[in-house]
């Protein structure tokens, strides 16, 4: 049986939701769209591009169209070489030594928090440059191993070093001494739809080949526009390893993200329906940071804002002033850098870097993509002024009590 | 799992929905490419009913394997209930019997007294590759009631692997080869279900719900049919066979192929492979092994723990040369072992 040629995949990908109809939309995507609003169309390029000759003699009809009923061979066959095209750009990641986090004791209960064990078994990386950086998820690391190896595709192993860790995004940045490594091809974010086929492949059930998982792309900008959200099964099994198109293109790496506030508790998500990537675009930023060795902090501000808004399904305790509908007001005497850049109490925060942030969320969505030490404009009105300052965002060390040396 | 139970669920029917749309649309308004699999798989499914115990449900799913009513089954307390009963796809209901028991496939064999069952070939699994559809025929939540057939699920083939895992606090006796899937079928009740392929062939029989000692995830997995086929037969050429539970294995002797080599086994959890101390002119020395150096894989296999060196090691044959990894500082060196003759 001849491979799926890859190279024509992509012309099919492009467009990226062969299966689903779909509706012409902006850009670069209309003209596929347009060529494969017809199924029948749709199913005769498929069978051009995508079949094994005899096959597709076999299962079409004399006008060149796939039988139906064969259709489903035809994926089988595409997914197949599309993990097959980013295979080797996988690695297993094998670590020795370190012990388990002790885990924070709840704030309610005194419990230890709910938390998830890393196992024993190998975890997975994605070469990301061809002199050897590998870019996988913190998770895989919570031990602080003492010993991390790389095994390739092609079975070479070697001993890496974890260069940094990207604490918001959950990635983590590996080196190897090797070079002219598979580097796989990748899909940028505004390229991703939800709808689209994607496919996660990870190393961590020690099998030979990755094991894979078939999903969609679920939604393209998830917490807070860290990461594309899938359904195809995301576990231990496959963080930092690749979520993928059905040209084998990279549409981001995989990584535990829920409601938790660290990589453990969010893993307690995995094999939900409900999985995530940190995108491309967002990867390569976090790797040019990652590579001078520093590990990556949220950025914080200094300031507590009035989020005394209502909230659907909640009742507030107390009655509600109307609040600001342009920008969210602080509501406590700013500390750290808001402080250091003059804010104060009563000041209602309008836009940070020029996006208006009318609400939370909008200001979440901004602060997402920076980490500590990145310099952020805020801009906020005080009275019947509206002023600009720049702050530097620091980690939440920097507003650690200083207490915990000083007696009571 | 009690907790996740409905959330897994939901998963199930979100996956489903999503990849039946993603095949309908534009395949088909008046059926579906996996139609005859479908039909051919759920005439075949059984569903279970005995004995509870705690956490454990009265409740699983079975595959017919003859005409003449051999069911097979995992082994869980349901099977240890005073009575046992058959719900056929037909609807009609039986009492069974346990034929034959597999404490390391944890598998059971029943029959009741059915004739001209519609029943599945055991024949193979290799034909499937990663990426493949796979369909999921069982009873999850005992959702489908008396006569409804079962429900299916549709996912792909993740890959092969041979199964390490563990149900509760124990390690699970089955440590042969298993088929991964995308498919959750880590539910109560799927246990002993069908996964088939997109022709409807019997590929494998879902697993008991276990967790992966490589991952600690519940594992969506399969027993490949080769293993169901191994089993039938060796309780059809011995009826009323009775398969042990594998004795915990016993400590593997390191000494029977004298390498010349002490690894640093403090005890503790699982200690890595570093090598404490070389017997000067033994095989380990004229390897080039040397104390500190940690041992990565031995003969292509890999090694993290000290008890998986003996084990590797004591699967060599005197005579025999092979390549050792090992890690020595920050350089990963390759070393060639020439396990030496045993002394008479």
């Amino acid at each position: 049986m001849r491979c799926v040629p890859v190279s024509g995949m992509a012309f099919l990908c492009n467009d990226g939701k062969p299966f689903l109809r779909r509706h012409g939309r902006h850009g670069r995507a209309t003209h596929c769209a347009s060529t494969l609003r017809s199924p029948r169309s749709f199913l005769a390029i498929f069978a051009a591009l995508a079949c094994a000759p005899s096959l597709a003699a076999q299962a079409s009809d004399a006008a060149g169209t796939v039988s139906q009923a064969r259709l489903h061979e035809y994926q089988q066959q595409v997914f197949r070489a599309a993990l097959r095209a980013v295979q080797p750009s996988i690695v297993r990641i094998d670590t020795i030594g370190g012990a388990q986090p002790v885990r924070r004791a709840s704030p309610v209960g005194g419990g230890a928090a709910p938390g998830f064990r890393q196992a024993d078994g190998p975890t997975t990386g994605l070469i990301w440059s061809a002199d050897g950086y590998i870019i996988t998820s913190s998770f895989n690391f919570i031990r602080d191993p003492s010993i991390i190896t790389v095994t390739l595709h092609d079975g070479r192993r070697f001993v890496a070093k974890l260069i940094a860790r990207d604490r918001p995004a959950r990635l983590a940045l590996l080196k190897i001494e090797a070079a002219d490594l598979p580097v796989p091809r990748l899909l940028a974010r505004d390229q991703l739809r939800p709808g689209q086929w994607a496919l996660a492949a990870g190393c961590g059930h020690g099998s030979d080949t990755p094991a894979v998982s078939v999903g969609i792309v679920s939604a393209v900008d998830r917490m807070s526009g860290l990461a594309v959200q899938t359904d195809a099964k995301v576990s231990p099994a496959n963080y930092g390893g690749p979520l993928f198109d059905l040209a084998g293109r990279v549409i981001g790496v995989c990584v535990p993200m829920g409601p938790g506030e660290d990589e453990i508790a969010d893993a307690q998500w995995y094999d939900s329906g409900i999985g995530f990537a940190v995108d491309t675009d967002l990867v390569h930023s976090r790797v040019q940071r990652l590579k001078h060795g520093r590990d990556l902090q949220r950025g914080l501000m200094g300031v507590s804002l009035d989020t005394r808004a209502p909230v659907v399904g909640l009742t507030p305790r107390e009655p509600v002033d109307q609040p600001p509908t342009d920008g969210l007001r602080i509501d406590a005497e700013p500390r750290g850098p808001a402080a250091d850049a003059g804010l104060r109490e009563g000041d209602v925060i309008t836009r940070l870097d020029g996006i208006p942030v009318p609400r939370l969320p909008d200001l979440r969505r901004v602060l997402a993509r920076k980490v500590a030490g990145d310099l952020l404009a805020v801009t906020y009105r005080r009275g019947e002024s509206v002023r600009t300052a720049m702050l530097t965002l620091v980690s939440a060390e920097a507003f650690r009590e200083p207490s915990a040396t000083q007696p009571k | 799992m009690s907790g996740k139970g409905p959330l897994l669920a939901l998963a199930v029917v979100a996956l489903c929905g999503a990849a039946l749309a993603a095949v309908g649309a534009d395949a088909s308004q008046a059926g579906g490419p996996f139609d005859a699999a479908i039909e051919k798989a759920q005439q075949r499914v059984v569903k279970l009913y005995g004995g509870s115990l705690g956490r454990e449900k009265g409740y699983g799913s079975g595959i017919v394997v003859s005409a003449d009513g051999k069911i097979v089954t995992t082994l869980s307390i349901l099977l240890e209930g005073r009575t046992l009963r058959v719900v056929l796809p037909d609807g009609r209901r039986f009492p069974a019997r346990i034929v034959a028991r597999d404490q390391r496939r944890q598998l059971a064999l029943l029959q009741v007294d059915a004739f001209e069952l519609p029943y599945f070939e055991l024949n193979g699994s290799v034909h499937l590759r990663p990426g493949d559809w796979l369909i999921a025929a069982a009873n999850p939540f005992k959702v489908a009631d008396g006569p409804e057939p079962v429900s299916v699920s549709l996912g792909v083939l993740s890959g092969r692997t041979s199964l390490a895992a563990r149900r509760r606090a124990q390690d699970f006796p089955y440590n042969g080869p298993i088929l991964l899937t995308d498919v959750i079928v880590a539910t109560a009740g799927s246990a002993g279900g069908a996964l088939v392929d997109a022709d409807g062939n019997l590929v494998g029989l879902i697993g008991k719900a276990v967790i992966s000692k490589q991952t600690n995830t519940w594992l969506n997995y399969a027993l490949p049919v080769e293993e169901v086929a191994a089993f039938v037969q060796e309780s059809s050429a011995e009826p009323g066979r009775e398969v042990p539970k594998p004795s915990p294995r016993a400590k593997p002797d390191a000494s029977r192929l004298n390498l010349g080599l002490r690894l640093f086994d403090v005890g503790g959890r699982e200690p890595p492979p570093y090598v404490e101390r070389v017997r000067p002119d033994s095989p380990a020395w004229h390897a080039g092994l040397r104390p500190n150096d940690l041992i990565l894989s031995i003969d292509g296999q890999q090694v993290v723990t000290c008890a998986d060196f003996r084990e590797a090691v004591n699967k060599l044959r005197p005579g025999q040369r092979v390549p050792l990894v090992i890690k020595r500082r920050e350089e990963v060196v390759t070393l060639e072992l020439t396990l030496e003759e045993p002394s008479p």
